[in-house]
């Protein structure tokens, strides 16, 4: 475990020390910031939908740029074999990568919340919608760094890493429009892959647990597969 | 402890929640409670897959270790296949927004739950209205939870084809197929009217009002022709229908009955030798004709046998005496003459009774306003044992009545409208214009019988059905004949505050999440980038 956290802490220093992280943050927010008071502005309406929908929009686009380094970097400056000559595995790798990653997802989201608070101050907005909103682009975060942590393992240009996520990422998005011109039961099979059917319940305060299972086992199937791809070094 | 035992503990440990909660939504529970705990119970299973995956050798030596990778990747392929199809038939849902806006009613979700085979709901809605896309995601919820329900959304404005396939022409239509049969409904955004839709297509609901006909009534019978109004953009409007019917005609009153479920037909009862087993309601609005006496006789064997009666009659409609005996046995008597309510009255007319308050009764307790014209006062004679008298409907004590006058070439025995006729006026004194009557008929009714006896049809004709809560007043009483306890529930309009900032808050919010926000950030980057350099 101590060496974990020794993983854990050198991943996470990696990714706070990096010029790439406060760009993307800060570019999340100005973005995040025009749309949140454009909305209100013009619907003055007490309801983060939109901003939602943006983010999850922005997470497709940026999660890509936050995992194509971790270990496509790694393998191109041969860093990896530095690694390994330490007592650690594989998976203890990937994990400490997956949740140092994951851990800026989450900054992302709780700066974001910023808006949910002027919200609150200003108006009486309906906070079980926010909260389930929350958490879908937490599973939906969560789902997309181990799919681009996969890509990562998988080539060893942080380019390509990048591109691969982001073209499945865009597959994923758009795949049930796919979908509906496929016959049954392909159709609903296709359309139950789309990340934007299983995100827009959580959005809008609906919750289906087999959404919240959906990206659960995504994030499963993309950190195990990661490991695999780290293990054929 | 070493990571590796710890790592078997955590893992027996996730195997004993999988089987544990798995065990108990097996169990005893009900089904949303079994749906949370099968959920549990497929996280711990499928976190323990995953960490018994992590076992598998990265590095396989063999004949077969050529194979094991992509074996590996499939497996776990079909895994999380297999895992979110199990999932999702065992799905639960939580609406989290404080009205409920993703819930479905009773009616369709009782309606829905019940169904063994698939239905097909196809709704033509109209994308530029909030009700009716608020509908389509409720369907989209309910088509999640019940699988035999198969839900089609399309846009009227850019599915050309599919509508022109089904017929249909107005937005907000839901088309329900089912069993080899077809139901329509236009221009609804109400999903309890989808629900009854369902229903009619698996003919699960057979109640049906009967109206009465052959006296000068103005039931009409088939389909009622309606259009969709255009909505300004500001306009709050949920059903958004404009009827194209004769104003004294009840075509509102049948779509209003249709809406909650009921079917309807007209029965002529002078040429029936009794009222049809099927009539669960026997209604009469505004007949102008006397009744003959096998009207009268229908009528009583009707209610001897537990009928369900509504009798709505205008001043001008002659009541015969065999109609006055049979009203007089349960105490009660239609009166001459029409009301006036110097006090109470829509617009500047006093003849248009408007009725504010009702004492307590089931069919009036949701009542507001509703506007009588011209109507007929009604007389409670005596009390009469095994039955309950309820006075419905009374205007103020500033009422009267005057009598009806007569038309020219009308009834002679009338004071002439022309002439003035000399029309006096009664004692001021609140004025009941509508009964309820509850109990078994006197001397040998078989089994207990409801009737309504109200004086005045009007109220519920197209004319008058959309003032104030007329129409709500004349559903209500169609409702309490049939014991309909059912919810009544209004389509949810509610909507949350908005929020009006002033100039100053607007600028200080745009300050705040716009500029010192992300330029924080900015700074606290250049501050790490400064001390690494």
């Amino acid at each position: 475990m101590r060496r974990f956290a020794a993983l854990l802490l050198r991943e996470e220093r990696a990714i706070f020390t990096s010029s790439i992280a406060y760009v993307v943050v800060a570019v999340f927010l100005v973005i995040m910031g025009y749309t949140f008071t454009l909305t209100l502005f013009l619907s003055h309406s007490p309801t983060l939908v939109h901003l939602f929908f943006q983010i999850y929009v922005l997470f497709l686009l940026t999660v890509p740029i936050i995992t194509m380094r971790l270990v496509a970097e790694e393998r191109r400056l041969r860093t990896l074999e530095l690694l390994f000559t330490a007592p650690v595995s594989e998976v203890s790798v990937i994990f400490a990568k997956y949740l140092a990653s994951l851990s800026l997802v989450l900054v992302m989201l709780a700066l974001s919340g910023a808006y949910a608070i002027t919200l609150g101050i200003l108006g009486q907005p309906d906070w079980g919608p926010i909260w389930s909103g929350y958490l879908g682009l937490f599973l939906l975060g969560a789902a997309l760094v181990a799919i681009g942590l996969m890509t990562s393992s998988l080539v060893s240009n942080q380019i390509i890493a990048a591109l691969l996520s982001l073209s499945l990422f865009l597959l994923l998005w758009i795949i049930d429009h796919f979908g509906w011109l496929l016959p049954d039961p392909f159709d609903a099979l296709v359309v139950n892959l789309s990340l934007l059917v299983h995100f827009t319940p959580f959005a809008t305060g609906s919750i289906f647990l087999s959404d919240a299972g959906f990206f659960i086992s995504v994030a499963l199937l993309g950190l195990f597969l990661s490991v695999r791809a780290l293990g054929r070094r | 402890m070493s990571g590796r035992s710890t790592r078997w503990l955590i893992e027996i440990a996730l195997l004993l929640t999988a089987l544990g909660l798995g065990g108990l939504a097996f169990g005893p529970v009900g089904e949303a409670t079994a749906d949370v705990l099968y959920f549990g119970s497929w996280c711990a299973a499928m976190l323990l897959i995953f960490s018994l995956g992590l076992r598998l050798p990265l590095h396989p030596r063999g004949p077969l270790a050529r194979l094991l990778a992509p074996g590996l990747i499939a497996t776990a392929f079909g895994l999380v296949l297999f895992g979110n199809v199990a999932l999702y038939r065992h799905d639960a849902h939580f609406d989290a927004t404080v009205t409920g806006r993703y819930t479905p009613p009773p009616e369709l979700e009782k309606v829905a739950r019940q169904l063994r085979g698939d239905v097909v709901l196809t709704y033509f809605y109209n994308s530029k209205d909030e009700n009716a896309d608020a509908a389509k995601q409720v369907l989209a919820v309910a088509a999640r939870r019940y699988p035999h329900l198969r839900v089609r959304s399309l846009d009227l404005d850019t599915e050309f084809t599919a509508a022109r396939d089904y017929g249909v022409k107005l937005y907000n239509t839901v088309v329900v197929e089912a069993q080899g049969r077809r139901t329509q409904v236009e221009n609804t955004v109400d999903l309890r009217q989808m629900a009854y839709a369902i229903e009619r297509a698996l003919q699960q609901r057979m109640q049906t009002v009967c109206f009465m006909t052959g006296h000068g009534e103005h039931y009409t019978p088939g389909h009622v022709h309606y259009a969709h109004r255009e909505i300004l953009g500001g306009e709050q409007q949920s059903g958004s229908g404009l009827l194209e019917a004769p104003a004294e005609g009840l075509d509102r009153l049948k779509l209003a009955i249709e809406t909650v479920g009921y079917s309807d037909r007209a029965i002529n009862a002078t040429t029936l030798p009794a009222i049809p087993q099927d009539c669960a309601i026997v209604a009469d609005f505004g007949a102008v004709n006397a009744y003959t006496p096998a009207d009268v006789s229908a009528l009583k064997g009707y209610l001897l046998r537990g009928g369900h009666l509504l009798l709505a009659y205008d001043p001008r409609f002659s009541v015969s005496p065999e109609l006055a005996s049979l009203l007089d046995e349960v105490g009660l008597r239609a009166g001459h003459g029409v009301v006036v309510d110097p006090t109470n009255h829509y617009g500047t007319d006093q003849e248009q009774v408007a009725v504010p308050y009702y004492p307590p009764h089931p069919i009036t307790e949701q009542i507001a306003l509703t506007v009588f014209p011209e109507a007929r006062p009604i007389r409670l004679q005596r009390a009469v044992g095994g039955i309950k008298v309820a006075e419905l409907i009374a205007t103020s004590k500033d009422s009267y009545v005057r009598p009806v006058l007569a038309a020219a070439g009308s009834d002679p025995t009338l004071p002439s409208l022309a002439s003035g006729g000399g029309v006096g006026r009664g004692p001021l004194t609140p004025q009941l214009i509508a009964a309820a009557v509850q109990g078994t008929w006197p001397g040998g009714g078989q089994a207990p019988f409801r009737l309504i006896l109200v004086g005045n049809a009007s109220f519920a004709s197209n004319a008058f059905f959309p003032y104030a809560s007329n129409g709500d007043l004349a559903v209500s009483m169609v409702r309490w004949l049939a014991a309909d306890t059912t919810p009544q529930l209004k389509p949810e309009t509610y909507s949350l505050p908005e929020i009006r900032l002033t100039h100053r808050q607007m600028q200080v919010t745009f300050l705040t999440v716009e500029v010192l926000l992300p330029l924080s950030v900015a700074l606290i980057g250049v501050a790490v980038w400064w001390r690494r350099r």
